[in-house]
């Protein structure tokens, strides 16, 4: 695979030097510790272990390239990512491409896109309801400063008039509905228009095996400091994974439990998001979102799930032990990077102290259960292009709460990176 | 009497009008140093000094459309390959590796003392009125002291002073306000040159008016009419700008 991979690599890049490409290097190196956490959903560790991880330190090196140009006014970009990595004990190495695209302008006002590439629809920062052709973000980095996020398999074509966008997109992306990862083809359309100094965009996607979904969000600012955007998108049914535990009583389950049961409910379900941007003086910047997904599991919900962990639990030292260990794993999976629950709170703050160094730190917090993720990071610019940088991410909460049984408890992770 | 009163009072209205048009007219005349074509290229390097020490430097090309309607790439710089969008009095930033544009105001501070809209807007017509003018000295030199308000909300500054020689029109200073009052920076016009045969701004110095010490020089280096298609100044076209 990897050959394949540089050889498509080493075809553009003949082009590239005759045409005069631009290039463009990233590298980051990066080493972590991971400290996991005794938790219903990995009673003494026990989870990680089956899966090979291990509490400790991790290091990875990131080179990243990029290259585009014109050919005969066909706009191409190619986006590749080499990782070397020594993880859970392990050297591993790996070539990925995140970007690959063709541009070209049909006429005055239609552009064609194809291939490979990262699209965002969206307004929010941490959550995008109606970002439907957008990949999966990270909560560590939503704006892909790190550029490890893979972009999506797509054609689109877009008409651009003076005030106002109308797209179409047909795309291959991969979804993670509970962090159960799933290849999907769908179609999306986008109707963009500015009304009244307010940014609207009207979304709607269609995809076989679902229900449409409609959706619409906007973005403004408010005198010279202070921008706010909302999002909101709906759908009949509800494709999130849930453990049958919701439904059931507490049991082992001899298959994965985890199912789309909601998929054919009669009602829609919506998800909705309303946050702000704020420049305080010196630059500071602010932004705070509050997020509502329909989908997610209510209180009573998760303290059945929680029941289904306990009883998993008491079943680890009967005969029953490998299947209870079974059902420990595919219980992880409830954890989602679009949050499992259904109300959160996101608050990001960026501190440039001078020229050379800045503060940032995330928070994001559940407002049912008040267990929260805080993400605290440092940067410093060393010379022209190098930047060093201190992250650190706390997963806290009482016991039988979403992050305070998260499987990890503390992350740290230093780094470099050189643009 | 009365029968002169009722008559100037009918020419009053005309008079007014006829100094409101020689007001435009100077303000049309002070964009010609600036504006020079009805779509243009115009090549920025701004540099940024704290004393005599240079703090910044960035390249900008900045694409004109009309009066409101600009497209600015940063060419060389801190945010390098960074794109500003100005339409319709409103304006949107798209950051290197960002996939998304967001919205931004053009009181936001580009770099040093320089705001968005002091490169994204280079003519006074469209946005100022002229609320007063007079003839003043300044630096043994008669000139034109014109007080501009902002017809939009939106608009960089809310009130400026312009200082023009009364011989030609050409800039001399500025003085710019912000909607509390405060007189927020001052900007000399020290250098004008031949571009493609037309006498245009060169260089530009603005001052801090809180901190003496620092200032922003502009220098122009390329203006040339350049027409870019409409879609380059949609919002949503700014992840596709390649190739300028």
């Amino acid at each position: 695979m990897n050959i394949k991979k540089i050889m498509i690599v080493f075809l553009f890049l003949l082009p590239g030097i005759l045409w005069g490409a631009k290039w463009r290097f990233f590298s980051l190196y990066k080493n972590y510790y991971t400290c996991y956490r005794d938790s219903w959903f990995n009673p003494d560790n026990r989870s990680i272990k089956v899966l090979g991880f291990t509490n400790g330190l991790h290091g990875s090196l990131f080179q990243h390239m990029s290259l585009e140009t014109e050919v005969f006014t066909l706009q191409w970009k190619i986006d590749i990512l080499g990782k070397l990595s020594y993880e859970n004990e392990e050297w591993d190495n790996n070539i990925d491409i995140k970007q690959f695209y063709f541009q070209k302008d049909l006429s005055m006002n239609l552009v064609l896109m194809t291939g490979r590439t990262i699209l965002c629809w969206g307004t929010g920062y941490a959550f995008n309801p109606t970002d439907v052709v957008a990949p999966n973000k990270r909560l560590n980095d939503p704006d892909n400063r790190e550029r490890l996020v893979r972009g999506n398999d797509l054609v689109k074509l877009e008409y651009f008039g003076e005030t106002f966008s109308l797209a179409f997109c047909y795309l291959t992306t991969i979804d993670m509905e509970s962090n159960l990862r799933s290849w999907r083809s769908r179609s999306a359309l986008r109707f963009y228009k500015n009304i009244f100094d307010v940014d609207l965009s009207f979304i709607s996607c269609f995809d076989k095996e679902q229900s449409p979904l409609w959706g619409i969000n906007f973005s403004s600012v408010l005198g010279e400091r202070f921008e706010f955007h909302g999002e909101f998108s709906t759908q009949k049914g509800s494709y999130h994974y849930y453990h049958k535990s919701v439904r059931q009583e507490p049991r082992l389950f001899s298959e994965n439990p985890l199912s789309d049961c909601r998929r054919n409910d009669d009602h829609f379900y919506n998800r909705y998001l309303a946050g702000f941007q704020y420049t305080l003086p010196k630059n500071i910047l602010w932004i705070t979102e509050y997020y509502h997904q329909d989908q997610g599991y209510s209180r009573r919900e998760w303290e059945s799930v929680m029941d289904q962990q306990e009883f998993i639990h008491s079943r680890l030292t009967s005969p029953f032990e490998k299947s209870a260990e079974i059902n420990l794993l595919w219980s992880l999976n409830i954890f989602s990077a679009k949050g499992a629950m259904r109300d959160y709170l996101f608050n990001y703050i960026q501190i440039p102290v001078n020229r050379r160094l800045d503060i940032r730190s995330t928070c994001l917090l559940n407002l049912v259960d008040l267990s929260y993720v805080f993400i605290q990071e440092l940067n410093v610019l060393i010379g022209k292009h190098f930047t060093f940088y201190e992250r650190n991410y706390i997963f806290q909460g009482k016991r039988k709460t979403e992050f305070g049984e998260f499987f990890q408890s503390f992350y740290f992770e230093i780094g470099i990176y050189m643009k | 009497m009365i029968k002169k009163m009722i008559l100037c009072s009918l020419f009053l209205p005309g008079l007014m009008y006829a100094g409101q048009d020689e007001e435009q007219d100077i303000l049309l005349r002070i964009d010609r140093y600036r504006v020079p074509y009805e779509q243009f290229l115009i090549r920025t390097q701004i540099t940024t000094y704290e004393g005599n020490k240079i703090k910044e430097s960035a390249l900008f090309d900045a694409y004109i459309k009309g009066e409101d309607k600009s497209l600015i790439i940063e060419k060389e710089g801190k945010n390098k390959n960074m794109k500003i969008l100005y339409v319709d009095e409103k304006m949107w930033v798209q950051l290197p590796g960002s996939r998304r544009p967001i919205r931004i105001t053009p009181i936001q501070r580009l770099m040093g003392q320089a705001s968005n809209g002091d490169v994204a807007k280079v003519g006074f017509v469209s946005d100022y009125s002229v609320v007063s003018l007079d003839t003043v000295r300044l630096e043994d030199q008669t000139c034109y002291k014109l007080l501009l308000k902002a017809k939009w909300t939106s608009s960089t500054y809310n009130k400026i002073i312009l200082f023009v020689l009364k011989e030609n029109c050409q800039p001399v200073k500025a003085e710019f306000f912000l909607i509390s009052g405060k007189h927020f920076k001052t900007a000399e016009y020290v250098q004008f040159g031949l571009f493609q045969g037309k006498l245009l701004l060169e260089k530009m110095i603005i001052y801090d008016e809180l901190r003496t010490d620092r200032k922003t020089v502009f220098e122009y280096t390329v203006i040339k009419e350049k027409e870019l298609p409409v879609r380059y100044y949609n919002k949503n076209y700014l992840i596709h700008v390649q190739g300028l």
